[in-house]
């Protein structure tokens, strides 16, 4: 075999900073392995793979030390498209990757880009992924498996050798993330090589070799299967496989209900959902990518009021709270920390909801809060500039704050690593001590274990306890 | 009211016509609707009806009418019934003088008038639902419309804004979400706390534009954009829109 990545003594620091992202690397990929990258948030993984497609020294530049050969080329010598005509790239942002409306536009935007147009390569793609009942709909009605095999079909359809996928299975249900990891594996027997950028170890089990990252240099690199249920990589923020979580046993005595929903119907995702939620449950709700979790959390706050049936809250029909009672008694985190951000100053914004609630006497509990979630040595930082897991943190202590009675997240584990989960499941087993009432949509059933009390199963529109 | 300017995948009538075409019918629609008589004005409003209805586009039609009817009909209808004089020139300018006057002749303009903005509107309404901006820009480009070839970094360019003010429309519903989810609703707000509540969603909203266009300008380096402007003179012929 022949390395088709070779990076030597290579180190890179973005314009500006001074900091090192990637500390004297070495490594060599050779053609045709299936290799996954490992390694906690901010430890220099994309920044890696970023540099094996040319984007790193020619688009994002900075301090680049050292070499990368790709194919035999030296990226710092070749033009970015001769490099990427190599490499076919998926980003961890998928959804900034797709520019038109349906996949066949955008497989044919790629196609067309190399001059390579043709209709007998669309139909051949789309028969060897197994997409073609894909071709006419549109992006932004695919599951998100079904995304990001559209637009493996779309990276593959130039015949790239090397494919590297960044964080590719953050977003999808289990049967999804095998359903990609499969199609990944099938390409790897066909002769592509693949790079796994990731920090879960379940995805990283179908590869034959496994490179731990940490704060920018490579610390382990294993061929050996056994080692992703090596305890100690948990010291560098990958979680071990088959890893037993534990949590809070604490069980609180079903008492009365908080909210209730009763024959509740939306459009064509829910129909007749019937829910209790008693005072002091963990709830976890599950079901497949594109099932209607989000829609149904929804609907507990009022951001979606149903086309039929009656959603309740302490007995009164929601409609009949205004949104700032809705909020004192339930907190809500979104899936993407992104959008619920709006201060200039971490304090800014954990005060920003007392303002809001007219709760101006709870002010001394800002502190306390930034101290509960680790945040006070950002007290003046703009949101906006932390690390997506202290964003997380950030958006659950804002929430909190007004010290609501319920709590609602949805899919919170989607952008932690093992450190980020541990600390959810920490704070999480914490709010259950002091009787809160708690739903949690996941994909991931195992982080909540020994916390939940229930677990509702949302298919074919209906709930259906487990 | 997003729906209304959104292009919806169907079957029909309209959807079967050249984009070209379209055009051409969309702008002898207009000239009709803008000159014709009473008469052939009805005619042409029942003519868009059953357009929209065999263009499997009724239900759109159906909700465009109901907010026409609701929000703006009464409007033009009340104006030209008791200030039609000051459009016909027999009067004083009795709009300046807050003078209204009732006439007969002024119900019949406003129906009128009401008529031809509401075809006027039905009509680009219809269109845009039916036609596929990217057929459309690669039809005017294929076609050189007017012996003008419309560059392709345009075309790119005109299908990207359209991507994007999608994408940004749908962050803004998410912000304004979370912020309802924090207890903050702009519609309950004082006008002080709106004032507010626009700039809070300005900083999330910026700063997610400005990482999502990063991450688009990386995606389009990895799709090999760059290389295709590169190649384009040695080319006759576009690969991409093209069919």
């Amino acid at each position: 075999m022949t390395a088709c990545v070779e990076i030597r003594n290579y180190s890179f620091s973005f314009l500006g900073s001074e900091s090192r992202v990637l500390d004297q690397v070495n490594l060599e990929i050779e053609r045709g392995e299936f290799i996954s990258i490992l390694g906690a948030n901010g430890s220099g993984k994309t920044t890696l793979a970023l540099s094996m497609a040319g984007i790193i020294p020619h688009f994002l530049q900075g301090g680049f030390r050292g070499e990368v050969f790709v194919n035999n080329k030296n990226t710092l010598e070749h033009e970015i498209h001769d490099i990427v005509s190599d490499v076919g790239f998926l980003l961890q942002d998928y959804g900034s990757q797709f520019f038109f409306s349906t996949v066949e536009e955008e497989i044919r935007f790629q196609l067309g880009n190399y001059g390579l147009l043709s209709e007998e390569r669309i139909n051949e793609l789309s028969s060897e992924l197994g997409i073609s009942h894909l071709l006419k709909r549109k992006f932004l009605d695919l599951s998100e498996g079904e995304k990001q095999k559209a637009l493996l079909a779309s990276i593959l359809s130039t015949d790239p050798s090397i494919l590297v996928l960044d964080e590719p299975t953050s977003q999808l249900d289990a049967l999804e993330r095998e359903g990609l990891l499969e199609t990944l594996q099938q390409l790897n027997r066909k002769g592509k090589t693949i790079i796994l950028i990731t920090h879960d170890t379940r995805a990283a089990r179908y590869c034959s070799r496994y490179v731990l990252l940490s704060d920018g240099g490579i610390v382990e690199d294993s061929r050996n299967p056994l080692f992703l249920e090596d305890e100690s990589i948990s010291s560098y923020g990958v979680e071990p496989l088959n890893l037993k979580w534990s949590g809070s046993e604490t069980r609180n005595a079903a008492a009365e209900t908080k909210i209730s929903m009763e024959d509740v119907c939306f459009r064509e995702i829910i129909d007749g959902v019937n829910l209790e939620i008693r005072a002091g449950e963990f709830i976890l709700l599950m079901g497949g990518n594109g099932s209607g979790k989000t829609t149904l959390i929804k609907h507990l706050n009022r951001l979606l009021d149903p086309d039929e049936g009656l959603v309740l809250m302490d007995g009164r029909p929601l409609r009949e709270h205004s949104r700032r009672d809705i909020a004192r008694n339930l907190g809500f985190l979104f899936q993407n920390p992104e959008h619920q951000l709006f201060r200039n100053t971490v304090t800014g914004e954990v005060e920003y909801t007392l303002d809001i609630l007219d709760a101006g006497e709870g002010k001394e509990r800002v502190q306390e809060i930034l101290d509960l979630f680790d945040l006070k040595g950002f007290s003046d930082r703009s949101p906006q500039s932390l690390s997506t897991g202290e964003k997380q943190r950030l958006a659950l202590a804002s929430s909190l704050v007004s010290n609501p009675g319920i709590m609602v997240l949805d899919e919170p584990m989607t952008y932690l690593d093992f450190n980020g989960k541990k600390k959810l499941i920490g704070y999480l087993s914490e709010m259950k001590k002091q009787g809160r009432t708690i739903v949690v949509v996941s994909h991931h059933p195992r982080y909540y274990g020994s916390l939940v009390d229930r677990t509702l199963l949302l298919d074919n529109k209906r709930l259906i306890e487990q | 009211m997003r729906e209304f300017f959104e292009y919806r995948e169907g079957r029909g009538f309209l959807y079967g016509m050249d984009p070209l075409s379209k055009i051409i019918l969309l702008v002898l629609l207009w000239v009709i609707v803008l000159y014709s008589s009473l008469l052939l004005l009805l005619f042409s409003t029942l003519s868009i009806s059953l357009i929209a209805f065999y263009s499997d586009l009724g239900d759109r039609l159906r909700k465009q009418t109901r907010f026409f009817i609701l929000y703006m009909f009464p409007f033009i209808l009340l104006f030209q019934l008791f200030f039609h004089q000051s459009f016909t020139g027999e009067g004083n300018l009795s709009l300046f003088f807050f003078n209204p006057s009732f006439s007969l002749e002024g119900f019949v303009v406003g129906l009128e008038v009401g008529l031809r903005i509401y075809c006027l509107l039905s009509t680009s309404i219809l269109f845009i639902a039916s036609t596929n901006l990217l057929e459309l820009v690669s039809r005017v480009s294929g076609f050189g419309l007017l012996g003008l070839r419309v560059p392709d970094s345009v075309l790119f360019f005109i299908v990207f804004l359209n991507r994007s003010t999608a994408l940004i429309y749908s962050d803004l519903e998410q912000i304004m979400e979370a912020q309802k989810a924090r207890g903050f609703s702009l519609r309950e707000a004082s006008f002080r706390d709106k004032i507010t509540g626009y700039a809070a969603l300005l900083i999330p909203l910026f700063t997610i534009s400005l990482e999502r266009a990063v991450n688009q300008a990386i995606a389009l380096e990895l799709k090999g954009f760059g290389s295709r402007l590169r190649d384009r003179e040695y080319k006759d012929w576009d690969p991409i829109f093209c069919r």
